[in-house]
């Protein structure tokens, strides 16, 4: 299953589901990364990590580490 | 009519997502009438104000907590929040009314907070800020319907605008009569039961306050895992650990992901609410410049290289201001005190201890708290620039992959970079960091910046013993010296990580907020409060040692000293009272004046070898031997164990010179021309050597030279356990980077 990590920037995707460790999973999900929503990958940051995406109007960083828990379609 | 009865103070707490407009809106409810604390226990701010509802049975006392996504708490800011809603801060009652602050431009993972404050039962009332950026972005929120959804109050506020603030008042002080249910949230029944069963085992192991919050907390225990720090005070009751682990084993045969579906539940909801109460305007109608400007102002600020090199020149500005702008009032402030009000009470004061416990010890340590005040200020004047315009955020995304490799967080950068000046401020810099152990590992290395204070030393060995270089080669030396500090505070914030603050791996899940001009009242406000914070808490222990200072550098008095000068004192001052002029060009007086002053240099020598922290490093010499320092050297370091700016001058008065300071000629001769004494086995050989002056330099590298820092840690760490360990191995390293560079350089023959 591709995960937030294999989307190019511009690109976007649909979380299909998350994995991970419970804390790091609550939190993606309450910030609104639920299954069926819709992402936009914006940028890498300067030195590669971490990624800044786009979800439900409204911008958010996080690390490849992160984004490795998110899958998508 | 006149009122008979009083109006009641109810507690309103201000609830709500970071950047939402939270803190203006507590400032146009409060005003000026507002106070800020801690909460006992930790550093999170605890800010609250009065304000009048205009009801005649109501006014209200409002607390403004700290910015959060949710009640699960991930931070210490997020804990308080959750504590003070529950009602479970010791000494504060549970609100009566909870304002959800919900911003209308990203609704959906605001109503998340705002679906989970609903769950608690209690009045709530809604204020939904932002209304116009959302319509801005094309989206019109429909606050009626909003309202029915909820079914609590929705109010919008626009405060640039004045608009709503009234209006929210007045539902405030309507809001305690409308008793309401707790918002239930469809979950499997599989996830209730457990709940109800596990909120009963937490009432009778009295470990809530009351039975909505056992359900509140049970609730959480069985949707969020053991695992979450905030839940160690259950995971420790036996009884309780063992339901849960029973629970979550059941659960995960049930194949039922409780996290998930609790979540999943609020979002489920929300997405009921959206569809019925936010409506997208034809595109012709959107205004996309807000979002324009912001996107393209990240384009260049998070730009690869472009991003890069603004985020150096803002960086280089805030530490050259740092170091440069707050000089001249530290001057000030050091002339003021030190000079001009230690002569005024010395001109009004008979002489004796009372006016030397007055002038070297309060009025010293008075200028000891308030010389940090402008560095203070300045770093909280541009934290708050950075954090209102939301480039803080970029910062931390910019610096976050560096900062990672050592374990660090990217918001640990400024806070170090800050410890260049000074690592006071630094150290109170360093609560912009959540995670806990990011934030103590960035603390407990930041001394290791080399701060203004070790320059004076690094100066005066330089420019006494490393002369002969060559101009480039001594900028390069300084460099090395603050390159080593640098590196090895990275080294250690490396090793805590790895050690005494592992916790499971960090994470950097951060909000990018639209860039916003920094409200001046917020910044203004914040700059102001955070100093005097550090007056109360910092200022009245950097005071008390201040004057414990001054007791071991001027105690025990010694009468034999005393005696053995008097004479020879009172025959000079005789003999200048007699000469025929007191004219300064006259080489007999100019004679008689500069043995007098000599006289009392050798008087006060004496005194300081005398002194307690003079006897103290005469005992530790040993210690020093190895690092090739001789007895002066020794006290000059025992001495800058109260503060390091206390070398150079120690140094002075241990060379018979007087107050002395970096550019002193004579010192730096004096040093030189210092010799062994017959008798050592290196007698007649210079005792400060460019080697030893080497390591001197290193020990100051690395040495936790500064009681006010050790206040501070003690302050922001609320133990004494963190300080003591800063200590020693901050010591231990420097001693032993000492030894290294001392006996290498004699190996190798220097």
């Amino acid at each position: 299953m591709p995960t937030l990590n294999d989307l190019a920037i511009g690109a976007t995707g649909t979380v299909v589901k998350l994995t991970g460790e419970a804390g790091v999973k609550r939190r993606l999900l309450e910030m609104g990364l639920t299954p069926a929503t819709k992402l936009e990958l914006i940028r890498r940051a300067p030195l590669g990590d971490p990624l800044e995406i786009k979800v439900r109007n409204f911008h958010l960083s996080l690390r490849r580490d992160e984004a490795a828990c998110i899958e998508i379609v | 009519m006149t009122n008979l009865t009083e109006p009641r103070e109810i507690l309103v707490t201000l609830a709500g997502n970071p950047n939402v407009g939270k803190t203006t809106l507590f400032n146009a409810l409060t005003g000026l009438r507002q106070k800020v604390a801690n909460y006992p226990g930790v550093t999170v701010e605890r800010k609250e104000g009065r304000c009048d509802l205009g009801s005649d049975q109501y006014t209200a006392r409002i607390i403004d907590l700290p910015g959060t996504y949710s009640l699960v708490a991930r931070s210490p800011d997020e804990l308080v929040a959750r504590q003070v809603v529950l009602g479970e801060v010791p000494g504060l009652a549970a609100p009566e009314v909870i304002v959800a602050v919900a911003d209308a431009s990203n609704l959906d993972r605001n109503l998340y907070l705002v679906t989970q404050l609903l769950e608690l039962g209690k009045p709530t009332v809604v204020a939904l800020t932002m209304a116009d950026v959302a319509v801005e972005m094309g989206l019109l929120v429909n606050a009626t319907k909003l309202q029915e959804q909820l079914g609590v109050p929705v109010i919008v506020v626009c405060i640039p605008a004045h608009r709503g603030v009234d209006e929210l008042k007045v539902a405030i002080a309507a809001a305690p009569l409308r008793t309401r249910q707790p918002l239930k949230l469809p979950l499997p029944p599989i996830l209730d039961e457990k709940s109800h069963e596990l909120a009963q085992i937490l009432l009778d192991e009295k470990l809530a306050a009351s039975m909505v919050a056992a359900q509140y907390h049970a609730h959480m225990l069985i949707t969020t895992g053991p695992d979450l720090e905030a839940t160690d005070i259950y995971n420790r009751n036996p009884r309780v650990q063992a339901y849960l682990t029973e629970a979550m084993a059941e659960l995960q045969e049930l194949g039922v992901d409780a996290i998930s579906a609790e979540v999943e539940a609020h979002y489920t909801l929300i997405g009921n609410i959206i569809a019925e109460t936010v409506t997208a305007l034809p595109s012709g109608q959107i205004n996309t410049r807000r979002r324009n400007v912001s996107d393209r102002l990240d384009r260049i600020l998070t730009h690869k290289i472009g991003g890069l090199l603004i985020f150096a020149g803002l960086m280089a500005l805030v530490f050259w201001s740092i170091f440069r702008w707050a000089k001249p009032v530290m001057d000030l402030i050091d002339k003021g005190i030190n000079t001009e009000l230690a002569k005024w009470i010395t001109d009004h004061m008979a002489e004796g201890s009372l006016r030397d416990l007055l002038i070297k010890g309060v009025v010293a340590g008075v200028g000891n708290v308030i010389i940090f005040l402008p560095q203070i200020m300045i770093l909280f004047f541009f934290i708050a620039i950075l954090e209102e315009s939301g480039y803080m955020s970029r910062a931390a995304f910019l610096m976050d992959r560096i900062m990672s490799k050592v374990g660090l967080h990217g918001k640990s950068f400024i806070p170090l970079l800050s410890g260049y000046a000074c690592a006071v401020p630094a150290i109170l810099g360093t609560r912009v960091i959540e995670n806990k152990r990011d934030r103590l590992a960035t603390i407990m290395v930041l001394p290791l910046m080399s701060c203004s204070a070790r320059l004076p030393v690094y100066n005066l060995m330089i420019a006494a013993f490393f002369a002969v270089w060559a101009p480039w080669q001594q900028a390069l030396l300084m460099l090395g010296l603050y390159a080593l500090g640098t590196g090895s505070a990275f080294g250690m914030a490396w090793l805590f990580k790895r050690t005494l603050l592992k916790g499971p791996p960090p994470t950097f899940i951060l909000e990018m907020p639209p860039y916003r001009w920094p409200a001046p009242r917020t910044v203004i406000s914040g700059v102001v409060h955070k100093s005097w914070q550090f007056l109360i808490r910092a200022g009245t222990v950097i005071f008390a040692l201040s004057v414990l200072m001054w007791v071991a550098t001027s105690y025990p008095k010694s009468s034999a000293i005393s005696d053995h000068y008097a004479a020879p004192l009172q025959t000079l001052t005789q003999q200048i009272a007699a000469l025929p002029t007191t004219d300064p060009a006259d080489a007999q007086y100019l004679s008689f004046q500069e043995q007098l002053t000599t006289l009392a240099n050798e008087q006060a020598q004496a005194e300081l070898a005398n002194s307690y922290a003079g006897r103290l490093g005469k005992t530790l010499q040993p210690v020093f031997t190895p690092l090739g320092f001789d007895w002066k050297l020794t006290v000059s370091v025992t001495g800058a164990f109260f503060a390091r700016e206390m070398a150079v001058g120690t140094l002075g008065i241990i060379y018979a010179l007087g107050e002395a300071d970096e550019n002193s000629q004579p010192l730096q001769q004096a040093m030189q021309k210092d010799v062994w004494p017959a008798g050592h086995p290196h007698a007649g050989q210079p005792i400060v050597t460019p080697l030893v002056a080497l390591a001197f330099m290193v020990f100051f590298v690395f040495c936790m030279q500064c009681l006010s820092t050790l206040a501070v840690v003690k302050r922001e760490t609320q133990s004494w356990g963190w300080p003591v360990l800063m200590f020693v191995y901050m010591t231990t390293m420097a001693w032993l980077a000492g030894v290294l560079v001392y006996q290498g350089g004699h190996w190798l023959g220097w």
